[in-house]
């Protein structure tokens, strides 16, 4: 994967996280993707690919407090660094111009 | 009433380093929320462990391939020449002439402990040793890498299989060659896991 792509699964990583807001840990980036994106992930894949977008310097993390109802572990919030949103920015003016013109996309083919 | 998650797939999981913090304390709110079942987490777990697995490969190659080397060679070795000759050990002193004495006093092994089944718990012990040779001597020793030290135990057991087809009842071979030496070397490797202290609070 040349640096400055992602792949579909990253950009759904990074859409969901751009959601979420505040909230962006683990499982409400799985459910997101798994809600919205319609797509079935495991939660060991999500924080695969965001350990690699991490190591990209697309994404940071940071840890919370633990709370009883993960067995006293903490939660690891992700946010997009400006490097990961300007990415996000390109992937989708680079897809929406690979669209445009294309009468599938309105269902007329 | 809090749901508990399988206690044995939550063991592994924090003896995955990488993973223990994160994966685990997630997986266990979401299947404490409800809505998913054991079978749900365990799938989740062994995806963990892949993961875990395929990232130590990535990040340390040679020293995974060696550990991976080492433990097939004990096995190997271990299981068909050192286990043998000690099991053996006072006919090979007798036959090699460094001491006559223990076979020439009747002093040998029972046969059920030289044969079937004695010796399906033998080389079980030859084969959990090699697991845990195997993850002592990768980097980090986690869990993942006991599971996948397993392919390699199995691939290495089916070339043995084809060896031994039509010599020996082909349930005992299945049994002791696919199942109970795979579990064996499994095994071994787990008890061989090390614990990772959580981090807390680090920003990265």
């Amino acid at each position: 994967m040349p640096r400055g792509t992602l792949t579909d699964f990253e950009l759904m990583i990074l859409l969901a996280i751009l959601r979420l807001g505040d909230e962006a840990y683990g499982v409400p980036i799985a459910d997101e993707i798994e809600r919205t994106g319609r797509r079935t992930v495991a939660v060991a894949a999500v924080y695969a690919s965001l350990e690699r977008l991490a190591s990209r310097g697309l994404v940071t993390s940071s840890l919370g407090d633990p709370t009883p109802e993960r067995g006293g572990r903490a939660k690891r919030f992700f946010k997009l660094t400006g490097k990961g949103a300007s990415l996000v920015r390109e992937t989708y003016e680079r897809l929406n111009a690979m669209w445009r013109g294309l009468s599938v996309v309105k269902g007329r083919a | 009433m809090t749901r508990t998650p399988p206690p044995l797939a939550t063991w592994i999981l924090k003896h995955c380093s990488w993973i223990d913090e994160c994966v685990t304390g997630d997986l266990i709110e979401r299947y404490r929320r409800g809505g998913c079942s054991a079978l749900w987490y365990w799938r989740q777990v062994f995806s963990a462990v892949r993961h875990d697995a395929m990232r130590n490969v990535r990040v340390h190659p040679v020293r995974t391939g060696l550990s991976i080397a080492v433990g097939l060679v004990i096995v190997w070795w271990g299981a068909n020449y050192v286990l043998f000759s000690l099991l053996n050990l006072p006919e090979w002193l007798f036959a090699t002439g460094l001491s006559k004495g223990l076979y020439a006093r009747g002093l040998t092994l029972p046969q059920p402990l030289r044969d079937f089944p004695g010796l399906s718990v033998w080389k079980a012990l030859v084969y959990a040793a090699s697991g845990w040779v195997v993850v002592r001597t990768a980097s980090g020793a986690r869990a993942s890498i006991a599971f996948a030290y397993v392919p390699f135990v199995l691939g290495l057991n089916a070339f043995t299989f084809l060896q031994y087809f039509g010599r020996y009842p082909v349930a005992q071979l299945m049994i002791d060659l696919l199942v109970l030496y795979p579990l064996a070397a499994l095994g071994g490797g787990l008890a061989a896991t090390r614990r990772y202290a959580p981090t807390r609070g680090v920003e990265s």
